[in-house]
């Protein structure tokens, strides 16, 4: 699944360090998500959205 | 799987060495009362004989506690390299028990060897899982 993880991280000039503590996730799983290896649960999907204040589907693209 | 900074990390570390303390404790116990000679009733032998595994089961907990503080993706990780090393560690005694019994060229494997080998599997079977996903 394609996402706009690293794109918003580096708009908002966050490492994956930072965005992980904010979502209070490890790194590792950033990580994994931000490279489309590793697709979030719907609830890790919704912490992602409110973090970046943003909706679901303006960071996931499940067509990707 | 551990961190220094991680708090349930330390948590985890600390419960585990107290059950890995206690196993070796009880462990030392077991073996001096069955060697001494001092019991005869095979019921009680075998009790205590599998006494070490009680606080072997404690660090169990402190693990399962543990896996439940990980985040989904470290869990993944884990379920997938234990998954793994389970069914490597079954489907090759699988097929030891087999060639064992059809020669007398291979010698028996005690059934103790079974739970270091999972534990050893999947400690190996997670550094490649975890390596896909970089």
């Amino acid at each position: 699944m394609k996402n706009r993880l690293k794109v918003l991280r580096a708009e908002r000039n966050w490492s994956q360090a930072e965005l992980a503590e904010r979502a209070q996730v490890s790194r590792q799983a950033i990580n994994a998500v931000e490279t489309g290896k590793f697709d979030p649960s719907l609830p890790l999907a919704f912490t992602l959205a409110e973090v970046f204040g943003l909706r679901i589907e303006d960071i996931f693209d499940p067509k990707g | 799987m551990t961190s220094a900074s991680n708090p349930h990390a330390r948590r985890y570390m600390l419960h585990m060495f107290l059950a890995m303390a206690g196993y070796c404790a009880v462990l030392f116990a077991s073996i001096t009362v069955l060697r001494g000679d001092l019991i005869g009733n095979d019921w009680l032998r075998i009790i205590i004989a599998i006494s070490p595994v009680f606080p072997a089961l404690y660090g169990l907990h402190a693990m399962i506690v543990f896996v439940r503080s990980m985040d989904e993706f470290n869990r993944a990780v884990l379920a997938e390299a234990t998954m793994i090393s389970a069914g490597a560690v079954s489907f090759l005694s699988f097929a030891y028990a087999f060639a064992q019994q059809a020669s007398d060229l291979l010698p028996e494997i005690g059934l103790i060897w079974v739970l270091p080998a999972i534990v050893g599997g999947q400690g190996l079977a997670a550094c490649f899982v975890r390596g896909r996903y970089r």
